[in-house]
Formats: C-alpha cells, structure tokens, sequence
C-alpha cells in the first residue's frame, strides 16, 4: 500500500510539479503562461520546490533501486527479459 | 570470385564502421561537435517558445510595492577606463549613443537627446543565471522607437550592444562585454535602453548611463554600459562568432531558459 501510494505521488505529483516549477525558472515561458507565478508564488519560491522535488525523486530513486536488490536482482531481471521466475519452495512446507 | 568480392565487400565494409566508431569517439570528445549537440537544444527551446510567445506577451509587471530594496549587482560595477571616469566626472554629458551598421540613418545621440524621446517604465522581475531575482523599476526608451528612428536596412536580422566595460583584459577589444539580439526581441515593447532605475537616475553600478532591458530572457542578455548599438545580418563576424561575451564564455545565445 505505502509502495503504491510512493509510484503514485512520484507519478502524478513529482514529476509534474518538477516540470511545472521549471517552467516557472523561464522569463519568456512566465511571459507567456503567467499563471506559473501565481501558481507557485513567485520564481524564487518555484527554485525552492524545483529543489526540495528534485532531492526527493533521488531519494526515491534509491529507495526503489534498494528495494529492487532485496527483492532479488538476477532473479528479477531474469523474469523481465525471459519470462522465468524461480519460486524457492519454503522450508519446512 | 563472388566468394572473394563479397569477403573483399565485409572486409571494406567492417573497415569502414570501425571508422566510423573511431569518429564516433572523436566527435564525443571534440568540443566542438559536443557544442553542436548543445546548438540543438538551444534551437529546440528558442522555437518552442517562439510558438508560445508568437503574440509578443508582455513579461508580468509589478506595483511599486513590489520593487526590492536591495538590488543585487553582478558583473561590472564600475569600469575601469579613463574614458569613462571623464565621462562620470561630466555626468555623462559627453556620453554619446551610437547607431550604426544595417542602419541608413545612423544616430549618434547624446544622454539629453535619449530622454527626450518617448519613454516607457516598468517595473519588472530580473532573473540573473546565478539562481537569483529582484524587481526593479525601469525608465527608458523603447529600442524599436531608436532601431524605427534609425531606418534598420531589410537584410539587418541581429542588433548587437558594444559595451564600455571589460570584464577581462586581453589586448584588443576581446574583454569588452556585448550582446546581442534578434528583431523579435529587439522590437518587442518592453525591450528599453533605461537611463532610469526606481525613480532615479540609472547607478553607475548597474550601468549608467544606459543599459538594455530585455524581460523575457536571463540577466546577462541585459547589458550595461552600452554605447554603441549596431545592426547586422550575420553573429560569427563579431569577436569569437558566438554573439556575446559569455557566449564566447560557454552560455547559450538564446537566454529565454
């Protein structure tokens, strides 16, 4: 669920804010699509949330990579590219 | 025979790829063509928001309220020539603009003479490359009302600004700052020469006795200190060829962001 909740808000929340706050950054986009200003209150304001966005997604990143290599990184990608996926019966079933 | 030409063909042909593998490396490694890359991108984003600005938007302005009481400065904030502590120690009363190149009339137009044309004040956001902005307020002349005065020729397609500032101090005219700009910026109505900043007269540190105002692209397509402004039909004559003095210096021409 809280894994769901995590692609969800770097899907529809991150990574629109990231590309919004920097169109933000653009004198001539801003001449443009004002909006952007009132938006994120000001330029200044859109460089601080390109920021802090910016470090989440690394930090999601390596959060999703770490995940990936506990889950069992051949056996993962091995499934990705060929289909096979080996299921080690549990011991003592 | 067929056998021969056709392992003749792979040998040529395999010969040929490696070449151009080999090419490939050099192409990555040669500034030059990794330059070419970077041009592209640069293209891609002026004609994008070409597309967005083609009804010539004017850039946001701001109430009196708005304007920040501590202007930042950057680049020169006093230059160094015995030519222009003359011209400060007259208060600019020998200062003298020039218009010139693709022009079939050429200006040369002294401080007074720019403040009696028509004048424009705005009070607009700055966005310098260093990551900060300010808003200040600008009095000026529209440079279409200067460039319309001086009867630009139809091959003229880039207006440059020579600067009285260096920045670097190699012989010749290399360290001297300049820019430059196409019509559809040099033409739009918030682009101004300003001899005027919050109500005063333009400080020598942010480039008296006139400097460009250009809203829509990034703080240092804003030059200070101009004294000459010329018109050109081509950018890769003046200087190093790439319009500008940080242009030279790794920056793109096209500053919009």
């Amino acid at each position: 669920m809280l894994q769901k909740l995590a692609y969800l808000s770097v899907i529809f929340l991150l990574l629109p804010t990231m590309i919004l706050s920097g169109l933000t950054m653009s004198p001539a986009v801003t001449a443009a699509l004002p909006v952007l200003f009132d938006l994120f209150g000001g330029r200044q304001s859109a460089r601080t949330v390109h920021f802090v966005v910016a470090n989440l997604l690394v930090l999601f990143v390596l959060v999703h990579v770490f995940e990936v290599v506990l889950a069992g990184l051949f056996n993962g990608m091995r499934s990705m590219i060929t289909g096979r996926y080996v299921i080690k019966p549990q011991v003592g079933s | 025979m067929s056998r021969l030409s056709r392992r003749r063909f792979l040998g040529a042909g395999s010969a040929a790829a490696a070449g151009l593998l080999v090419s490939g490396c050099d192409a990555l490694t040669d500034l030059g063509s990794a330059r070419g890359v970077l041009d592209f991108g640069q293209l891609m984003s002026l004609y994008g928001q070409r597309l967005l600005l083609t009804g010539q938007p004017l850039a946001r302005e701001f109430t009196a309220a708005d304007i920040s009481p501590d202007f930042p400065l950057n680049g020169t904030s006093m230059p160094g020539s015995f030519d222009y502590f003359r011209m400060m120690a007259s208060q600019f009363a020998s200062f003298r603009l020039t218009v010139d190149g693709l022009v079939r009339q050429p200006l040369s137009l002294s401080l007074e003479e720019i403040k009696a044309l028509p004048a424009r004040t705005q009070i607009t956001l700055h966005s310098c490359d260093e990551g900060w902005s300010a808003i200040g307020q600008w009095t000026g002349v529209p440079l279409g009302h200067l460039l319309q005065q001086a009867d630009l020729m139809p091959n003229a397609r880039y207006i440059v600004f020579h600067c009285l500032d260096q920045l670097e101090r190699p012989p010749g005219r290399a360290g001297f700052y300049y820019e430059s700009l196409d019509l559809f910026d040099a033409f739009h109505p918030q682009t101004i020469l300003a001899y005027g900043m919050n109500g005063d007269a333009l400080p020598v540190a942010h480039g008296a006795p006139l400097r460009l105002r250009v809203e829509r692209q990034i703080g240092y397509k804003n030059a200070k200190y101009v004294t000459r402004i010329e018109a050109v039909d081509r950018l890769d004559h003046l200087g190093r060829g790439r319009g500008g003095f940080w242009e030279e210096r790794g920056y793109q021409w096209y500053a919009g962001l």
